[in-house]
């Protein structure tokens, strides 16, 4: 085979292999919106669910979802850039990196049915903290900390070194330096890796089914210690109940408001980055 | 004898002036790369101290154990002594933050930050002290001035300061470090990446600045050291060759080897 023939064979097979990746991912989508678009209405989007999910609506799945991402985010952030700063700015030797790398991807690899075991033997059982959101939220923090702390530790690292030794040149003490400059550069990439990590744990559902979650008669949380409803758990109750033709409907309504948040996070961490590049890059 | 009468006439040339800096035995490793070995040399007050050599001969090192911004570099060991204004800096209970507010720095490639240039002017002495609005202005105006920028910039103060020509970034960094109000002012190699105009520019206000700061300027430019020059260390392979006064070591070098580094650039060592 001569070497323009197979210049060729390489082009038409990374080709194909771009057509099939995108075509399932334009599949699915085909396949949610065909059968979710039709249950969607307003009704559906503002009224509880009844009927254990084949009619009403899914509002307060929304908000549960919602509502458990903001504050795994929230718990998240702080450990994330600790960690990153950390690791960036007083790390020095090269095997404690290589520890923590380690670590960080490991945390990455656990799988999540093992969050939720973990969740439920340590904050539901031995802590008694009861089936309840935050709980839920703690876990989705930590399964999303790899993602965010990574993120933040790349954006830091890359700033150059020139930055750091102009503002202690000038009499800047190291933590002036991490507050002034390090941190207001790094915090784009915090952002976009919390956004990224938040889209992943709205999706999650071996987590949170037993430690945050019920299925019916759960309205909008007034309290830490109550458990919420949420969409891929609602997903999951419905998709069970599937001889229903009505529940059925729901799911694919349910599945499609899922995928429409997952797809918002994304495209904010997207436009996020692209809007807040750091010095290093410019 | 020739050379002990001439000696002699210089060190009578040194007592004149004071010594701001001494460094004593000062020995760097970088891990196992033994990078200073063994400086002695003195930078005398109010004149401009340039540190010349080959490339690799340890003038950067030098230059960055004085104000200690050496001390984060990966597997760095130091010994030996460095006087500042009578007392050792290289102490560990040494206030490394304030000795930097002593001992200012300008790099080698300007390094602005992603604000406007006044508030680059600024970024150091803003989290040393409180300053009024007024202050803030005069100070911007008063160091843009000195390092003859204002008239290019006054109009513009709140731009970014990336906005800048390279040569202009290079000297706003000047006017963030004259603003910090330091004793002495390093520079490394503060003109290797900028056109001849700016580089003048610079040369020309080092020799104003000299009046008010003590400078060491690293360069591998022979030429400029011979213009701006007052005092002159000369380093090869880590180690000290000669300093003395640069008049004296421009005319006659006692050193061999200085000597063919002043005159082709080269040294055998």
């Amino acid at each position: 085979m001569n070497r323009q023939l197979k210049n060729k064979l390489f082009t038409y097979a990374t080709w194909i292999a771009v057509v099939l990746s995108t075509t399932i991912l334009f599949f699915l989508f085909g396949v949610i919106l065909w059968n979710g678009l039709p249950a969607i209405d307003l009704n559906f989007l503002t009224q509880a669910s009844s009927n254990f999910g084949a009619s009403g609506g899914i509002i307060y799945q929304i908000a549960g979802s919602v509502l458990m991402v903001l504050f795994s985010a929230l718990i998240c952030l702080p450990i994330a850039i600790g960690t990153a700063i950390f690791k960036s700015e007083y790390l020095i030797s090269k095997k404690l990196h290589a520890i923590i790398n380690t670590l960080i991807y490991s945390l990455n690899g656990i799988p999540s049915v093992i969050f939720g075991i973990f969740g439920l033997i340590l904050f539901v059982n031995i802590l008694g903290m009861g089936i309840s959101w935050i709980v839920g939220s703690i876990i989705l923090a930590m399964m999303i900390l790899p993602t965010v702390t990574l993120s933040t530790y790349h954006s830091i690292n890359s700033i150059p070194t020139i930055y750091r030794e102009s503002s202690l040149a000038l009499g800047l003490t190291k933590w002036q330096v991490i507050r002034k400059v390090l941190l207001p550069q790094g915090f784009s990439g915090a952002i976009t890796g919390l956004l990224i990590g938040v889209a992943r744990a709205i999706g999650e559902t071996a987590p949170i089914m037993f430690i945050a979650t019920a299925f019916s008669g759960v309205a909008f949380p007034s309290s830490f210690s109550e458990p919420v409803s949420t969409l891929p758990t609602h997903i999951l109750a419905l998709a069970q109940q599937a001889t229903n033709p009505d529940a059925l409907q729901n799911a694919w309504g349910s599945s499609l408001m899922l995928v429409t948040l997952v797809v918002l996070f994304s495209i904010s961490a997207l436009i996020f980055r692209l809007k807040h590049q750091t010095i290093s890059k410019r | 004898m020739e050379q002990q009468s001439l000696k002699s006439k210089l060190s009578v040339v040194g007592k004149t002036t004071v010594d701001i800096i001494k460094l004593e035995g000062l020995h760097v490793w970088i891990k196992e790369n033994h990078i200073l070995d063994g400086i002695d040399v003195n930078i005398p007050k109010n004149k401009i101290t340039c540190i010349i050599g080959p490339s690799g001969s340890g003038k950067s090192t030098l230059i960055r154990s004085i104000n200690r911004i050496n001390d984060d570099v990966d597997g760095i060991t130091t010994q030996g002594n460095i006087n500042f204004n009578g007392s050792s800096i290289l102490t560990s209970d040494t206030d490394i933050a304030s000795l930097r507010t002593q001992i200012g720095m300008v790099f080698q490639k300007p390094c602005v930050f992603p604000k406007s240039i006044k508030e680059n002017v600024l970024f150091g002495i803003q989290h040393l002290k409180k300053l009024s609005k007024i202050e803030k202005l005069q100070l911007v105006e008063q160091k843009l001035k000195t390092v003859s920028l204002w008239k290019e910039v006054s109009h513009r103060l709140n731009d970014k300061a990336i906005s800048l020509s390279i040569g202009q970034q290079q000297r706003l960094c000047i006017a963030r470090t004259l603003a910090v109000k330091p004793e002495v002012i390093l520079l490394d190699e503060p003109t290797s990446s900028l056109d001849p105009l700016s580089t003048r520019a610079i040369e020309d206000m080092m020799v104003k600045l000299k009046e008010e700061y003590t400078i060491v300027f690293v360069t591998h430019n022979i030429q400029q050291a011979k213009r701006i020059a007052d005092h002159l260390i000369f380093l090869c392979d880590g180690k000290l060759i000669e300093q003395g006064s640069a008049r004296a070591m421009f005319s006659c070098p006692q050193n061999s080897q200085t000597k063919a580094y002043l005159k082709d650039e080269y040294c055998a060592c």
